[in-house]
Parts: structure tokens; C-alpha cells; sequence
């Protein structure tokens, strides 16, 4: 006991010593800590999943920095871009409600504002830095709530400032995320809920959103570049979403196939796969061809690593504009021109179909190409309860509604009006008519019967 | 598994049947002149690793020039068992060696597989011109239920004399979802054994019932609709002289298809549909949807059509998992044939009622029956593209390539990151429409030996270029 308390003591002293002598970097460290965990921002929204068959409300933990005085907040999509609601806890500890402007899934980033009419607090912004600038090595902090531990500050490391993840990489969702940009690898730690929360130089500017850590690894945590925020979070606060140009074409690196190609180091991008019926397929590309030039401007992609950036400056060109493309094929020149068009929302819009035990999707352009389905007509099932009509029926997630007893329904707007309808008429029985892969199924749902035998429970 | 159950079965049975009027020196005596056993060289793969693994089993001389019929099922690449374990098996055997009761040795060449009766042909390659004592089998047209059979069955190797008696009895003829007679009292490692009548005569072979819910198995079915245990369990009866005398005549060769093919996609008809539909039938077959060109298409079938009667009588299927049954019957009934079907077209108003003919097709061969080439350079082994290629990556008709089957780790193509289930749509700028094209494109590749080659393939719905590097 008295040993203990000795020790303590010491520590204390120990502690006061250390004050007195602040190390330069550990100054820096204070600083940087100042200028910005009093704009942190603890998430909690509550989001809402359709993946199950029904409309599941969950309610998640992230991280947020506030950018603006009038209370906006920059965080993941993933955190907040499906809330209903949001609920945020302030750097003193005090609560206030927050709406959601708008979100990006393709970077994951969103935009909240906080509803200050209910704080009586003063708001601290940060500064928005510049992540080009990034060094391998440089000190950086990691700043939200992993694990919902609000508040918390890690130190680091850049450990990588362009990681390119070959492959898909999906928000929880079921977006596709991170083609326009590669991520800052970090080995400051970054848990799940540091989710949206700043990664922050030693001067104090958020250089990067923490939005990804590594299952079963340690050190191994990343975050989107806040140059690339800083263009999404203008287009939000503009038009409350990101527009892109799309011209559906795939690349790949021509590191080791310039030979084969015939191609100099460093020159053209190479096209490796077009999405059917796509501008591009349109404007007569093919995979093999080489992109020299944009607009006359030269275009490379030796590496991976160059491939997001090359994505970006198409998606960045205005919409239903031409892109003037000079391309190599074979050992001929050819100037190609490719009318963009709208890349459009990723996924459609949800509908609960409670009483028949299932949930559906509006089918977007992109949903059509990445599903390999012929067009955008009827609704994409995306969740069927496990037990329910619908399950009972035989219908299956990934199936397309194309009719409900034999009435056509090809847009998500008939889909919605025509179940109203039904349920209100109290109808028993619904023949779905279906295309599952290749085929057409008839799918005959029995309302009542499944009624009856839930209540019975 | 399977094995060690069907052991303790023979035990049992062993001890507790009891012996009828049987002359079994006689049919020892004629046994042991034609029976033989049929070891065969397989090749089976887990995912992408390939190994050979032998079988021994047990045959019979069926013609004086050394035609042998044996048990098809260790090589059948549409085993229910094998696909569930993930387990495939090459449909052609590498090698076949056929010893005899006296333990003379030939070796056999592979012929085929009948698909439904999963019995085996193989031919001994002999210099000698020796005539070979066979067995000829009499057409019984009926058994009674209550009749008694026996068997010869092979014993296992280690032990002297190599055959053993058993005996069983008929004990149903069953007529749905076919017609076959059921035997009681054997067991399913004594399949493909010859079965004696109480003369001595005979009569047929063992074998089994296959279960509709498990013909035409895929897991992708399994996943939907469960099987139960009780379709695991074999039924074992006598397939007849009639048939067998058939496939002696005419044994099936590999690579040549004569299943019939209707081509379509379909449903069961089940009573809610009916009911729904106002469609006064027992059951039905729904076309979910025509293939372009294919028999269906050309006699003009439709989505949304009923087919209610196949050859004059109902066909009655309410219910999913009874569809292979109508399948079965389609196939049986061979291409090239001339068949007859009633089929409900809903009209507005009202039903009308088609009689069409349809000249059935072959079927599309499978997966397996896919001719393949392996290259020994890249360490690869494609295959042909089939039918069913095309409706599980969705692809249009006109898409052209070769199926990556295997890719030994460590080997060119695989450090080169090529996948099994890539197709490969070309080799080095040349188009791989078939192995045929990927064999030569190779070959070319293999003279030129070039420091890198590019395969041009198509993986997860994108199409990507691949580079290997080669060291020769």
C-alpha cells in the first residue's frame, strides 16, 4: 500500500518535469491537437438497410470534423449519407441534432450540418490542407471514436500517400467507393468509428478523412485525401450531389505491356473492357486500344496507382460534352470522339413491400450494367425476408419485377403505385412475373395465407 | 463414407438372409469365366488440384471379342456426391486394366458411359487372337415381387477366391417416376454384378434407381431446394436384358450426344399457378423462356406457354422439384426424335389449346464432356466453352473463348495471374474461339518463345489483359 502510493507520487512528479520540458515535436503535437479536436464531432446516425428483406433501422457511431461556421460537418458516407436522423456530440460534450445535406458513395463522403439554433457552445472550424504536399514519414494525428470512444487522438506516420487497392473495393451498402482517388495509408490508429473523423498534419490541417482500417492487421488504416473532400464538399454544399461525366470504359496499368503494345514508357492508357451500350462502345473504342490524348493533352497510366486520376479527369468533364480522344490501335493512329454522359445515381431509390415480405430497388444504368441485365425496366429485388410470402413464393434476391399479376410494372414510380393499390384493395394473391438470369419466372405470392399464419404465432 | 456403411450393409446381409434353391457351384462356374475386375486410372480434382487415384470394380465380358461392361459411377462427372464435395472427376479414365478370374491381365480401352444407367464400356487391346467366353443375358419380361436372384460380386483383392455370393429378392415393381423392378437384400457396392434367376440364368444386372430429385443435379438447385437424406439412399434393382442387350449392340462412345433437347427454360405449374391462371390441369410445365434456334423456338413455343401433355399422355408436374422427371423423359427420348406435345397458350380471351411436333436436338454437352487441351509450358488446361457457360456468366452467343479448367500454382499462367474460370479470349493478338485455336495459338507461342506472352481473357463480367512472363 505504501509502496503504491510512492510510486504514484513519483509518476506525478515525474509528469510535471515532463511539462516543463516540452520536446519541440511534442509542441507541435499540443498545437496541432488544439486547432482541432475542439471541431470534432461525435456521429451517431441512425441508417436505414433494406439488404434484409425489410426496413431495418440501425443506428452506427463515426467521426466528423466541422469545416464551416454555419455547422457543417464532413464525414464518411458510410457513416451518415443513409441517415434518418443524426445525433452528434460536440467537443464539450453536449448533444445537438444534425440534418443530412447530401452524400457521395463513389468517394465516400457526406455532408451533415448541425442544428446550432440548439447550441449555445462557440464552434471551432478547421483548416482544410493540402494532401499533394504529404511526405512518407511525416507525423500526422488521427482524431474520432474508434470503437465509439469519442475523442480519442492517435499519432502516426504516413505510411503510403497513393495505396491503390486493385479490385473492387464496396462500402457496406453495396456501392462501389474509391475509384476516383487513391488513400493515404497511415499508421496512426484508426478503428472502427474513427470512421469521418480527421487525419490532421502537425500544423493542425486536416489533410485526409480516416475512412478505412484492415481486419485482422494492426497499423494499417486509410484515408481519402482531403484535396479530393475539398472538391466533393463544394459540390455538395453547390447542388446538395456530385455530377460525373461517364463514358463506361475500364483501364489498366500498361506496365509490362508496352512491348507488346508497341508503346513508349509513360505514354497512353489502356483500355481493357467497355460497358455495353456505353458512350465509349458507342463512339467505337475497343479494349486494346490506347488513349494517347484528351482534349490534346497527353494521358498515361503505366501504373495502377494512375488509373483514379485518369477516371477523374473523364468524370470531371462537363456532361454531354465531347471528349476529342487521339488513340493508338494496333499500329494505327485514330481519333476517336466520346460524347459523355451522365454517370447518374449508383443505386435506385428502396420500397419496403411489407405485407409480401420483401424489399426492392429502383434500377439504375449503373445497377444494369453491374447486375448484367438487358435494361433499366422493373424493380431489383434486394432483400426477401427469411420467413414471409415472398420467401415462401420462391422469389430470390437479385430478381427483376417486371409485372405484378400480369400487369406491367417497368419503373420503380408504376412498381409503387400498383403495390399501393394492391395492398389497399387487399389483394390475396400477386403473380410476380420475374426475370431471374436469363429467364422468365412466375412467382405467385399468397398474401393472406402468410398473414394468417404470423398471426397465429 | 458411403463405403463404410455399404460394408456394414454386406455384413448384415451376409448373416442374416437365408440360402433358397440356388445351384451356386454352376453359377460359379459360369461367373468366374466372364467376370472380371475393372481397375481403373482416374483423374480427380479438388478446386485446382489434380491427382489420380485408381478404382477397382467389377465387369463383365459381354461379346467373344472382349467388349466389357462395368460400373460406370466412379467416372461419372454427374455424380450428386461428387459434385457436392466439391469433388470433380475427368470423364475419361486414363487408364483401364481388365483382370481376369485366372488372373490373366489386358489392357482396356474406354468406349463410354450410358447416362442413365451409369454402366461402362470398355474393350480389351490384345494382340492374341483369343476368343473371350461372355455372358448373354435372357429377357425376362416380368419378375414377381417375392421371386429370389443371386449374385456374383467381386471380393476384395487381398482375398482368395476373388467372387462371393449373395442373393435378394424382388420386392416391387415400381412404376412412377419409371418403371423398375426392386430388389431386396442387396447392397450398392454389389452394383453392376450380374444376377442369376433360381435356373442359373441371367437375368440382368444390378443397379439403381435414380432419384429425380437428384438427376441433373447442380448446387446452384441444391442451394434451393434442399435435398433430404432419404434421396441419398439408393434404390437397388435389376436392370433388364432388354436394355442391356441394347447398349451391347450399340455401346455409347464418348463425345457423341444423343440426349434430347427441347430447349427451353421451365417452371413447374404448381396448383396456385393453376388456380391463378384458371388452368384445369394436374400440373404442367411452364416455358419460362425459348433458346434462340432451338427445337421449342423452331415449333413455335412461347414464354408463358403450359406444356400439359408429352406424347399423348399428362404430364403432371406440380411441383419443382418433379421437373427432372419431364426432363429425364425428353432426354430419353433421344434426338432426332419426333415428339408430340399439348401445350395451353393463354390468350385474351380464354385458353387455346396447341398440338405441336418437335424434332428434338442433341443436348448441349456439359462442362466436363467439353474437349480440353492442356498445355504443358503455362501449366494450364482449358476447355471448350459450353451452352451452359453461357447462361451462368449471361454472356451473348456470339462471345467467343476457351474456359480456363485448371492452373497449377506456381506455374507460368498462374504467377502470370490467370484464374481457373477465366475464359480466355486470346493468345498472343490470336483469337482462341476453341482449343482447337488456343492449341494452335500455343504452339505458335511455343516455337516463337517469346520473353512474355498476353492472354487477352474475360473475367467477372470485364475483359483484361494478362501478361506472362515466360522462362523456357
Amino acid at each position: 500500500m505504501k509502496k503504491s502510493f510512492l510510486v504514484l507520487v513519483l509518476l506525478a512528479m515525474a509528469c510535471k518535469v515532463g511539462l516543463a520540458e516540452v520536446s519541440p515535436l511534442q509542441q507541435e503535437i499540443y498545437m496541432a491537437r488544439d486547432r482541432v479536436l475542439p471541431a470534432l464531432v461525435h456521429i451517431q446516425p441512425v441508417i436505414t438497410d433494406f439488404r434484409t428483406g425489410k426496413m431495418r433501422k440501425q443506428s452506427v457511431v463515426g467521426s466528423g470534423v466541422i469545416f464551416h461556421k454555419d455547422g457543417y460537418v464532413v464525414t464518411n458516407y458510410h457513416v451518415a449519407g443513409k441517415a434518418e436522423r443524426i445525433i452528434c456530440t460536440m467537443p464539450d460534450k453536449e448533444q445537438v441534432k444534425a440534418e443530412l445535406i447530401g452524400g457521395d458513395p463513389l468517394t465516400d463522403i457526406a455532408v451533415i450540418r448541425l442544428d446550432l439554433s440548439q447550441y449555445s457552445g462557440n464552434i471551432q472550424i478547421v483548416e482544410l490542407g493540402d494532401s499533394d504536399q504529404l511526405q512518407v514519414g511525416q507525423y500526422v494525428l488521427a482524431m474520432g471514436s474508434p470503437l465509439a470512444l469519442a475523442r480519442s487522438v492517435s499519432c502516426g506516420v504516413i505510411s503510403t500517400t497513393d495505396r491503390f487497392f486493385p479490385g473492387e473495393t464496396r462500402l457496406p451498402s453495396g456501392e462501389k467507393t474509391g475509384i476516383y482517388n487513391n488513400w493515404i495509408q497511415t499508421d496512426a490508429a484508426i478503428n472502427p468509428g474513427n470512421s469521418g473523423g480527421p487525419l490532421v498534419d502537425l500544423n493542425g490541417r486536416v489533410v485526409g478523412i480516416n475512412s478505412r482500417a484492415t481486419l485482422f492487421a494492426n497499423n494499417i488504416g486509410f484515408s481519402i485525401p482531403i484535396n479530393i473532400v475539398k472538391e466533393v464538399v463544394k459540390n455538395i454544399l453547390e447542388k446538395g450531389k456530385v455530377t460525373r461525366s461517364w463514358i463506361g470504359v475500364q483501364c489498366q496499368e500498361l506496365q509490362n505491356l508496352e512491348s507488346w503494345f508497341g508503346t513508349e514508357l509513360n505514354e497512353g492508357v489502356l483500355i481493357a473492357s467497355l460497358d455495353a451500350k456505353s458512350p465509349a462502345e458507342d463512339a467505337g473504342l475497343k479494349a486494346g486500344d490506347i488513349i494517347l490524348k484528351m482534349d490534346g493533352q497527353p494521358v498515361s497510366a503505366r501504373f495502377a496507382e494512375e488509373l483514379p486520376a485518369f477516371y477523374k479527369k473523364i468524370a470531371d468533364h462537363p456532361i454531354g460534352s465531347i471528349i476529342a480522344m487521339t488513340v493508338r490501335r494496333e499500329d494505327k493512329t485514330i481519333y476517336v470522339n466520346v460524347m459523355t454522359h451522365e454517370l447518374g445515381e449508383i443505386l435506385g431509390e428502396d420500397l419496403e413491400c411489407k405485407e409480401w415480405g420483401f424489399t426492392v430497388k429502383g434500377i439504375t444504368k449503373q445497377m444494369a450494367i453491374e447486375n448484367l441485365l438487358e435494361d433499366t425496366l422493373g424493380v431489383f429485388v434486394s432483400g426477401v425476408k427469411r420467413v414471409g410470402a415472398a420467401a415462401e413464393a420462391g422469389l430470390l434476391r437479385g430478381d427483376v419485377i417486371q409485372g405484378l399479376n400480369e400487369k406491367p410494372t417497368l419503373t420503380f414510380q408504376e412498381f409503387f403505385d400498383v403495390y399501393n393499390e394492391m395492398v389497399e384493395s387487399g389483394v390475396e394473391k400477386v403473380l410476380l412475373t420475374v426475370k431471374r438470369s436469363e429467364s422468365t419466372k412466375f412467382v405467385l405470392i399468397k398474401v393472406n395465407n402468410h398473414k394468417t399464419a404470423e398471426e397465429n404465432k | 463414407m458411403r463405403l463404410i456403411f455399404s460394408l456394414m450393409i454386406v455384413l448384415l446381409a451376409f448373416g442374416t438372409l437365408s440360402a433358397q434353391n440356388f445351384n451356386f457351384d454352376k453359377i460359379y462356374g459360369d461367373a468366374s469365366q466372364y467376370t472380371v475386375a475393372v481397375n481403373l486410372v482416374i483423374e480427380v480434382s479438388f478446386g485446382t488440384q489434380t491427382t489420380e487415384a485408381k478404382n477397382r470394380g467389377i465387369g463383365s465380358i459381354v461379346s467373344d471379342d472382349g467388349l466389357i461392361m462395368f460400373d460406370g459411377k466412379p467416372i461419372d462427372s454427374e455424380d450428386p456426391f461428387s459434385i457436392m464435395s466439391g469433388m470433380q472427376v475427368s470423364a475419361d479414365p486414363k487408364s483401364i486394366e481388365v483382370v481376369m478370374m485366372d488372373g490373366a491381365k489386358y489392357p482396356a480401352e474406354f468406349i463410354g458411359i450410358d447416362r442413365f444407367t451409369k454402366i461402362g464400356f470398355c474393350r480389351i487391346t490384345t494382340e492374341e487372337k483369343k476368343k473371350f467366353s461372355y455372358v448373354r443375358f435372357k429377357d425376362i419380361k416380368s419378375f414377381r415381387v417375392g421371386e429370389w436372384l443371386a449374385l456374383y460380386t467381386l471380393l476384395p483383392e487381398y482375398v482368395t477366391p476373388q467372387l462371393g455370393a449373395d442373393i435378394g429378392l424382388i420386392s416391387a415393381n415400381i412404376v412412377e417416376p419409371e418403371h423398375f423392378t426392386l430388389t431386396a437384400g442387396f447392397n450398392e457396392l454389389e452394383i453392376a454384378s450380374i444376377l442369376y434367376d433360381s435356373m442359373g440364368t441371367p437375368v440382368g444386372v444390378l443397379g439403381d434407381l435414380e432419384n429425380p430429385a437428384l438427376s441433373g443435379f447442380d448446387a446452384s438447385r441444391m442451394m434451393e431446394s434442399f435435398a433430404t437424406m432419404e434421396d441419398f439412399v439408393p434404390l437397388l434393382g435389376v436392370i433388364g436384358a432388354d436394355r442391356l442387350n441394347k447398349l451391347i449392340k450399340d455401346p455409347p462412345k464418348r463425345g457423341k450426344i444423343d440426349r434430347g433437347w427441347l430447349g427451353i427454360y421451365l417452371q413447374a405449374l404448381t396448383p396456385d399457378i393453376a388456380e391463378f391462371w384458371n388452368v384445369a390441369t394436374k400440373g404442367g410445365i411452364i416455358v419460362n423462356e425459348v433458346v434462340k434456334d432451338s427445337p421449342a423456338d423452331s415449333a413455335g413455343m412461347k414464354t408463358g406457354d403450359i406444356i400439359v401433355q408429352l406424347e399423348g399422355k399428362p404430364v403432371e408436374v406440380n411441383k419443382e422439384e418433379n421437373l427432372p422427371v419431364f426432363q429425364k423423359k425428353i432426354s430419353e427420348l433421344g434426338a432426332g426424335a419426333s415428339v408430340a406435345l399439348t401445350v395451353l397458350r393463354r390468350g385474351d380471351p380464354g385458353i387455346d389449346t396447341l398440338e405441336l411436333t418437335v424434332t428434338l436436338a442433341p443436348a448441349p454437352i456439359s462442362p466436363a464432356e467439353a474437349p480440353e487441351f492442356e498445355d504443358t509450358n503455362f501449366e494450364l488446361k482449358i476447355r471448350d466453352m459450353v451452352f451452359a457457360d453461357y447462361n451462368i456468366f449471361n454472356l451473348n452467343p456470339d462471345f467467343k473463348g476457351v474456359v480456363v479448367k485448371e492452373v497449377e500454382p506456381g506455374g507460368w499462367a498462374a504467377v502470370g495471374g490467370v484464374m481457373p474460370g477465366d475464359i480466355i479470349q486470346s493468345i498472343d493478338g490470336a483469337k482462341t474461339d476453341s482449343v482447337d485455336d488456343a492449341q494452335a495459338a500455343l504452339d505458335m507461342v511455343g516455337e516463337e518463345q517469346p520473353a512474355e506472352v498476353v492472354f487477352f481473357i474475360y473475367r467477372d463480367s470485364k475483359t483484361m489483359f494478362v501478361n506472362i512472363k515466360t522462362d523456357w
